[in-house]
């Protein structure tokens, strides 16, 4: 019996360990993989360490189909922050407007158009955004990129389910306090969802930053691209350069990594706050 | 420091009615209790009035200006939730200057007002702690203050002490009783148990299904319940009622028999809508019930035999079976020693009985 408490958590522990590594690992090959030449990497993909730390293909990727890489990052940046910035702020009031005012006319079809967005494949959308963006004269600008981004549903449902767990009578109250509609809501509600605020911006930072076929639509050329429409187009017609390609990958995914890990205990203690209900 | 009209008031919730023409009217520093089972429209009601809910129809004034219409915020009431609804990110002292801040009162008499009401709450050293800290009880104190820095025109009470454990709610009680003598201040107060409501009001409004079925004074409900809902709703233990059916009228009352047997009981009530043969019921409280042990040729009252008896300790509760075979409860002070099974007599005083008519609308009493 007390053997078998002592096992428990060990094989619990042991088998995270397995499943971390095993999520772990595609992460540090990309980042080794940066290191070494495209020969040694076909001769044996899988070692453990570079041979050497060649840096050629982070000079390699200075220019990426003739635009600075310097352009992807301030426009993955931009893109990326204005997007996510809009799209918290839209999806935060719309779904404190429908916590709040469930049946105010045309409301209950809102929330169900933003659910069918959800469930549509965003490939069905490739021609239809493109022939609007191009009506509206948005194709090819930041504005019509970051618009179309900040279309998030997911972050519109997460706000939807914690304003859902704020108490009735919190906002009644501050009512009778004399607060008015807006007061509530910055002086009250806001404060409460700092946490989950916080999270659902880091989630849709991370949706954002690894958007491609959007911006690849909307962005009608290269200097608009963000990384990772870059390191699609590292793909060209003379065939994959796998250490130029694994560099701008490493590139790409390190300041959502950096972003993370700072931000990961707030983000942790946001998700148990919506969880916990008061 | 107000008073408050409701004429025909109305809330329905899409199709049902929740609230049907609910007429009332609270005098400047009354403190008024509504009362009714659960479900009956009591928050409903308080909301209404509070303006968190708008009137689906009737008119409702405070100091008799018409408030329909205007915004919650606006109408200068302050309300206690059940929930506490204390707000979680501020401290005690925040949340109980959030209203008067929102409100632009100078800091001077912001902190002033607080410490007069911590003071009365003895609350004062918990101003610097957060809700999640404090006990139910100390958080019920602290949304009564909230309540009370205000200076409403009118406090409202949405069950308040309900969350607290019997013993605190009693002592809670008393504080609210000492602490509505002391402001003065009118209060309207919901609860679903009526020995609140008989020892804070100064006037009850009793509630049933959205329809007020009574007001008055503690009292005047007890002694003159309007109908057989009001009769037992109020009153613990339970007013008993059995059938009766009316046999003599007079001057002095009505005559009815009650059980198979035809025990003849009066009633000191006006009977000139009655027609004898009517059948109608009998309401008696507990406490008016006599008993006295059977035999030693006994024949007035009703024979029964006793079929449980409850010792509290500082009174008795029996309950006995008329051999036609209705249970009626008998409330007596001290420790009697009566038995399970023990043959009883009980007598029921004429100035005692209460008659209510088919629709338990009470029959008028003689005085
Ligand atoms: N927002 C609402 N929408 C629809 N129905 C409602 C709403 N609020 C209350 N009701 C209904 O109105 C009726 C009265 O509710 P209310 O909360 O006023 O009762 P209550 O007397 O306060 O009961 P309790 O003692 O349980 O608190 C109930 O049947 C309830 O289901
Ligand atoms: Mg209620």
């Amino acid at each position: 019996m007390s053997a078998m408490r002592r096992l428990g958590p060990l094989i619990a522990n042991l088998a995270m360990t397995a499943l971390a590594l095993m999520f772990l690992y595609p992460f540090y090959w990309l980042i080794v993989s940066s290191f070494r030449s495209q020969e040694a990497m076909l001769v044996n993909p899988l070692r453990l360490m570079p041979e050497s730390f060649d840096l050629a293909a982070y000079t390699s990727i200075r220019l990426v189909g003739g635009v600075p890489i310097e352009v992807y990052s301030f426009n993955s940046m931009l893109i990326t922050v204005l997007a996510t910035v809009l799209a918290v702020a839209t999806t935060a009031l719309g779904a404190y407007a429908l916590y709040r005012r469930p049946h105010l006319p045309g409301f209950k079809f809102v929330q169900f158009g933003f659910l069918l967005t959800m469930m549509y494949p965003a490939m069905l959308l490739v021609i239809p955004v493109y022939l609007v963006m191009f009506r509206i004269g948005l194709l090819g600008t930041y504005a019509g990129l970051v618009m179309f981004l900040a279309l998030q549903p997911i972050l519109f449902l997460m706000f939807s389910q914690f304003f859902r767990s704020i108490p009735r009578d919190l906002m009644d109250s501050a009512k009778m306090d004399g607060a008015s509609e807006w007061q509530v809501l910055t002086r009250v509600v806001l404060p409460i969802a700092q946490p989950v605020v916080n999270t659902v911006f880091l989630i849709g930072f991370l949706l954002n930053w690894k958007q491609w076929l959007p911006i690849l639509v909307v962005a009608a050329s290269p200097d608009r691209y963000t990384l990772p429409v870059a390191l699609l187009a590292m793909n060209t017609e003379y065939g994959i350069n796998f250490q130029s390609t694994m560099a701008l990958a490493a590139l790409t995914t390190a300041p959502i990594v950096v972003l993370f890990l700072l931000t990961q205990r707030r983000v942790i203690g946001g998700f148990v706050a919506g969880a916990v209900k008061g | 420091m107000a008073t408050l009209e409701l004429i025909d008031v109305c809330k329905k919730f899409g199709a049902s009615a929740v609230l049907q023409d609910v007429s009332l009217s609270v005098d400047d520093g009354e403190f008024v209790v509504f009362v009714g089972p659960s479900g009956c429209g009591k928050s409903t009601l308080l909301r209404t009035i509070a303006g968190l809910e708008d009137a689906s129809a009737g008119l409702i004034r405070i100091d008799g200006a018409v408030v329909n219409g205007v915004d919650a915020a606006k109408r200068g009431l302050a309300m206690v939730f059940q929930s506490y609804a204390l707000y979680p990110h501020m401290t005690v002292e925040q949340n109980m200057a959030f209203g008067l801040k929102l409100a632009r009162l100078p800091k001077a008499d912001i902190d002033a007002r607080i410490k007069a009401a911590a003071e009365v709450l003895k609350i004062g050293d918990l101003l610097g702690r957060l809700p999640k800290t404090l006990s139910g009880g100390q958080r019920q104190r602290v949304a009564i203050g909230r309540a009370i820095v205000r200076e409403p025109k009118i406090f409202l009470f949405d069950e308040p002490l309900s969350n607290l454990d019997a013993e605190l709610r009693v002592q809670m009680r008393i504080e609210l009783a000492r602490l509505h003598a002391r402001l003065k201040a009118t209060m309207i107060y919901v609860t679903h148990d009526q020995v609140e409501a008989m020892t804070l009001a100064d006037k009850i409004v009793v509630l049933q299904a959205g329809r007020v079925e009574q007001i008055g004074a503690p009292l005047d409900l007890y002694n003159r319940p309007a109908n057989s809902f009001v009769a037992g709703f109020i009153g613990s233990p339970r007013m008993n009622f059995i059938a009766a059916r009316i046999e003599a009228i007079g001057p002095q009352g009505v005559r009815a028999a009650i059980g198979g047997e035809g025990d003849l009981v009066h009633f000191a009530v006006d009977g000139s809508r009655l027609r004898i043969g009517d059948s109608t019921i009998l309401g008696i409280r507990p406490e008016s019930i006599a008993i006295r042990p059977a035999g030693d040729g006994e024949t007035t009252g009703l024979a029964a035999e006793i079929i449980l008896d409850e010792q509290l300790g500082s009174g008795t509760c029996v309950h006995a079976m008329t051999r036609a075979g209705d249970i009626l409860v008998s409330y007596l002070q001290g420790q009697v020693p009566l038995r399970k099974g023990a043959a009883v007599r009980l007598s029921l005083p004429a100035t005692a009985c209460h008659l209510f008519d088919r629709d338990g609308t009470a029959l008028v009493r003689l005085e």
